[in-house]
């Protein structure tokens, strides 16, 4: 379990994935040495956030909600927001990347791999929407319950949770149709390495989604009910 | 998703690590606070927690499909059941009647009937369609879906299609159509 007294060498030990994470709190690999505590107090990050997000990902363990009192929406907020940059300006290219790489070396298996692309390419676009309605929907409607300006009072935070599983369940499909499914000509490390950016693509999705579920929504729910009493 | 609540956190921590070491693939989530029960979202398939969390829950009408309670003692309304200081064996024979097996290739192949119902999910069809053309219950054609996807690991219609294209069971201009 990660506490403020944890180094951050060893949350990267356990699992080194967490990288990208730390990046989001602008936090790199050489400082390793300083505690949850220091790093938090010298870079003005919110201690109970980062543990709440690295307990997730290191640990899969879920915040008390008795820990969501010292969060402010703003802080999550603009995590998350890193988070959107960092799935659209990296891992999605990243991932097309790869595939049309291996289109282009692998011609006698072209049109197999263009029928993943395809379902990957339907994947991209629902999730690109969802991050959409996320920014000009969701997000801002919270930043207004929290600073106290008028909201759309149609909107409920309880109705957005739904939408959510599709887009897991669709990059787990991807994941497993390469696993198990997808045979090539010629074997190649290129599909290993795809296999291996989309594991990791949805770890950080599926983390987000936890985040938003289990942290966003109950203090955007505690809010609204205040506003709307 | 597989979803552990117990209030004490080695006990959360020592039953993902028994998961783990015999079922891989399954997402697992953590939590020892009772509250989280509420903002859970999206239901899990599979639950194990303690008996103070199960009834909590017990009256709700969104239940995960499967519950294991792990504590002191069992009470009548348990689906499955452990004893906190049941041995690992124990603990693994009664993981073995919950927990999803993982099958060998071949019981991982579809039956001719499961590769019917594929196609026609492929095609677009709905299970109501799928099952007045092939005569079957809707019921009959929910179980076939749920067994289909156990097998072949893939949940949504999208990634089914794509498996039916990749396999020779559909042909791409049967789907556009």
């Amino acid at each position: 379990m990660i506490t403020l007294k944890t180094q951050i060498a060893d949350l990267i030990f356990q699992n080194y994935h967490i990288l990208p994470i730390l990046n989001r709190f602008g936090i790199y690999a050489g400082e390793g040495n300083k505690t949850v505590e220091q790093i938090c107090r010298e870079k003005d990050i919110n201690p109970d956030l980062f543990i709440i997000i690295t307990n997730l990902f290191i640990d899969n363990l879920l915040p008390d909600n008795n820990k969501l009192n010292n969060i402010k929406i703003s802080d999550l907020l603009k995590y998350l927001r890193s988070s959107h940059h960092h799935f659209l300006k990296i891992n999605l290219p990243r991932i097309e990347h790869k595939i049309n790489e291996l289109s282009e070396i692998c011609k006698d298996d072209r049109s197999k791999i263009m029928i993943v692309k395809n379902f990957y390419t339907e994947f991209k676009n629902e999730l690109i929407e969802h991050i959409r309605n996320e920014d000009i929907t969701i997000y801002p409607y919270a930043e207004a319950l929290e600073k106290g300006t008028p909201i759309n009072e149609e909107f409920d935070i309880n109705n957005y949770l739904e939408n959510h599983s599709e887009i897991e369940d669709k990059i787990f499909d991807i994941k497993n149709l390469l696993i198990r499914h997808f045979t090539l000509n010629k074997p190649l490390n290129l599909l290993n390495d795809l296999v291996s950016e989309i594991f990791d693509f949805e770890k950080e999705l599926n983390d987000h989604q936890h985040i938003e579920n289990t942290v966003l929504v109950p203090l955007v729910r505690n809010l609204q009910n205040k506003s709307k009493k | 998703m597989i979803v552990i609540f117990h209030k004490i956190y080695l006990v959360a921590k020592g039953i993902e690590a028994l998961i783990k070491k015999h079922f891989t693939g399954q997402k697992i989530l953590l939590s020892t606070d009772l509250e989280q029960v509420k903002t859970i979202a999206g239901k899990p398939e599979i639950l194990i927690c303690d008996a103070e969390t199960f009834g909590y829950l017990k009256n709700s009408n969104n239940l995960p499909e499967k519950i294991l309670v792990i504590d002191n003692e069992q009470e009548t309304d348990f689906q499955y059941f452990v004893k906190i200081d049941s041995t690992e064996k124990e603990i693994e024979d009664v993981f073995e009647k919950f927990l999803p097996q993982n099958e060998d290739e071949e019981a991982s192949k579809l039956t001719e009937r499961e590769k019917d119902i594929v196609r026609l999910v492929a095609k677009g069809l709905t299970n109501k369609e799928i099952a007045d053309k092939l005569f079957l219950s809707i019921h009959t054609v929910t179980t076939h879906r749920k067994n289909i996807s156990a097998k072949l690991g893939i949940r949504t219609i999208s990634g089914l299609t794509t498996y039916a294209i990749l396999n020779g069971l559909v042909e791409i201009e049967e789907i556009k159509n």
